[in-house]
């Protein structure tokens, strides 16, 4: 019994909880504190699905504001019946897909591109990087394949880009991924697969890994 | 395994998610086939890219920004929050139509009374209650047309007003439709606030646009998305995407799917001479290659997959048509077969 009792105890007082769920009691109890330190937890993770979502840093953190806050109003009915991380990421990407469309109907942040065509099929230039001479500065480079992959990012369809980020940025298991979209594993699979494979047809015209891995 | 099917599970093996076998499988057909080698690699490369771009750090100050915006909002659970939330549940265009069909119940009240109305002394009395804010002189006429019969004519130039108005300014364009309404309500004789019931009865027709262009245009300044409403958007989400678990070039579709009746055994063999002729394949429900030809013993179903290019999709379908195959609804199915192919559900019945 005691060795029973020793095992639910835990000095934190946390009784075990996952740490999520320990933030979300204390702020049900009326911690305001938790919600800051829930803030602080997800902030760069809701940030930087907002922004290869958005693909402007202004943008995505008025979505990553504007989650937070939502958050706020809505922390006090969460029953824990999802992870904490899941209904986050959840409320992310609905925010980030009314941003887009209302900034779409809005005609908002469309540009011409100046690197040449983007369409998939048609034969133009393919944009390159600047060629590495010596003295090439890596960074640049580095950030400029960062800002053609955004591109081909943007490129996607709104599904396929999702899935991609929760996988392959935010690392996310087949199965959380499953839960925030609402699928099944296998359809989270197959999609995966076809967002994959329609990014590196994209990329293909474009970059090289050894581009940026240098 | 050969490469057709290898090449739908490139991606599962890039994560490590297939069993050791399949892995060994995956990794003999690499070998083998040079395009699906090249394949894999540039799936590979994009994923690496992709990571490589990495966690990005929020902004600095973020995490005070956050605080600030929620400083002024009341407390969870208080009755403040409570009202706002609820309010928030209630979608605008549903608080729109409702405040409309009031206006509506009203109008249709007014009529209904109006023939009894036949003393002038009862206008003014009803005026008072069912327009309180229009009690004014100047706005007396206004009232009494909305309250007899006549308003009806009188109300028809405004209607017409309203939709030249509605209609000079597009549903989903950036006017400002609520301006419009206004200026219909003036022209009626009443100001924006005091608008007399026929007016903004019919200032209600021209709102109804102004919602749609509301749902248009201002997604962010919506009450916060609460679960109930996640999960409705990821429904409807779903909804596009839903049978397009073929392949890429099938995700608005899904599969076709043919029912063929009283067939005998030789309907297997034609069905695999169409597969072959067009560079498909016939396999079974769960998308293994059909090795056995022969059709269930009289009175069960067989179901069989045809799997073909899907720029032979055309003349498969006719095929299939020409052999008696009824189009039918798709069933649901979650089988991967790949990007580049349609893939035809074929149930046959009455074996012979």
């Amino acid at each position: 019994m005691l060795l029973l009792l020793g095992l639910a105890w835990r000095p934190d007082g946390s009784d075990g909880l996952d740490p999520d769920e320990a933030l979300v009691r204390r702020f049900q109890s009326g911690d305001r504190e938790a919600y800051s330190d829930i803030v602080r937890r997800y902030q760069d993770r809701i940030f930087t699905l907002s922004l290869r979502w958005m693909g402007d840093r202004q943008v995505a953190e008025e979505v990553a504001q504007d989650v937070f806050v939502a958050l706020y109003r809505s922390l006090d009915r969460f029953r824990g019946e999802a992870r904490l991380s899941t209904w986050i990421f959840r409320v992310t990407v609905n925010h980030c897909k009314n941003r887009r469309l209302y900034r779409r109907r809005r005609k908002m942040g469309q540009h011409e591109p100046l690197e040449g065509p983007r369409s998939l099929d048609d034969d133009g230039p393919v944009r390159q990087l600047p060629d590495k001479g010596p003295g090439t500065d890596t960074r640049v480079h580095r950030s400029e394949a960062a800002r053609i992959l955004q591109d081909a990012l943007d490129q996607l369809d709104d599904s396929y880009r999702t899935i991609l980020v929760l996988r392959d940025v935010e690392d996310l298991p087949y199965e959380e991924i499953a839960q925030i979209l609402e699928l099944p594993r296998g359809t989270v699979k197959s999609r995966l697969h076809r967002a994959r494979a329609e990014l590196a047809r994209v990329l293909s015209r474009t970059i090289r890994p050894e581009d940026i891995f240098e | 395994m050969d490469t057709f099917f290898a090449r739908n599970r490139l991606s599962a093996y890039l994560d490590g998610n297939l069993s050791d076998s399949e892995s060994a499988q995956i990794e003999t057909a690499l070998a083998q086939d040079q395009s699906l080698r090249r394949e894999y690699d540039t799936m590979r490369e994009a994923v690496e890219l992709l990571r490589a771009l990495g966690p990005v750090d929020a902004p600095e100050g973020f995490h005070a920004r956050v605080l600030a915006r929620v400083q002024d909002e009341p407390d969870p659970g208080t009755v403040v929050s409570l009202w706002r939330r609820t309010l928030g549940r209630i979608p605008v265009e549903a608080l729109a139509l409702a405040a409309a069909g009031l206006l509506v119940v009203v109008v249709i009240q007014g009529r209904n009374k109006s023939p009894q109305q036949d003393s002038p002394a009862d206008v003014p009395a009803a005026v008072p209650a069912a327009v309180p804010a229009a009690s004014s002189s100047s706005d007396r006429s206004e009232t009494t047309a909305y309250t007899s019969p006549s308003a009806t004519t009188q109300a028809e130039p405004l209607n017409a007003e309203d939709q030249r108005v509605a209609q000079a300014v597009p549903s989903g364009a950036d006017g400002d439709l609520r301006t419009a309404s206004r200026r219909t309500a003036a022209k009626a004789g009443g100001t924006p606030s005091a608008a007399p019931p026929a007016a903004a009865a019919n200032s209600a027709a021209v709102q109804q646009p102004y919602v749609a262009d509301w749902e248009q245009a201002a997604p962010q300044d919506q009450a916060p998305i609460t679960d109930q409403m996640a999960a409705d958007q990821m429904a409807a989400d779903q909804i596009g995407t839903r049978g397009g678990e073929l392949g890429s070039g099938i995700d608005m579709e899904g599969p076709r799917s043919y029912r063929i009746s009283l067939a005998d055994n030789q309907v297997m063999a034609q069905l695999s001479a169409v597969a072959e002729r067009t560079g498909g394949r016939l396999t079974d429900a769960s998308g293994d290659p059909l090795k056995d030809l022969k059709l269930a013993p009289q009175g069960k179903t067989t179901w069989v997959h045809m799997v073909v290019p899907q720029a032979a999709a055309q003349d498969v379908e006719g095929y299939l048509t020409g052999m008696g195959g009824v189009p039918t609804p798709p069933p649901t199915t979650d089988i991967l077969y790949g990007s580049d192919f349609t893939v035809f559900v074929i149930q046959i019945s009455g074996a012979q």
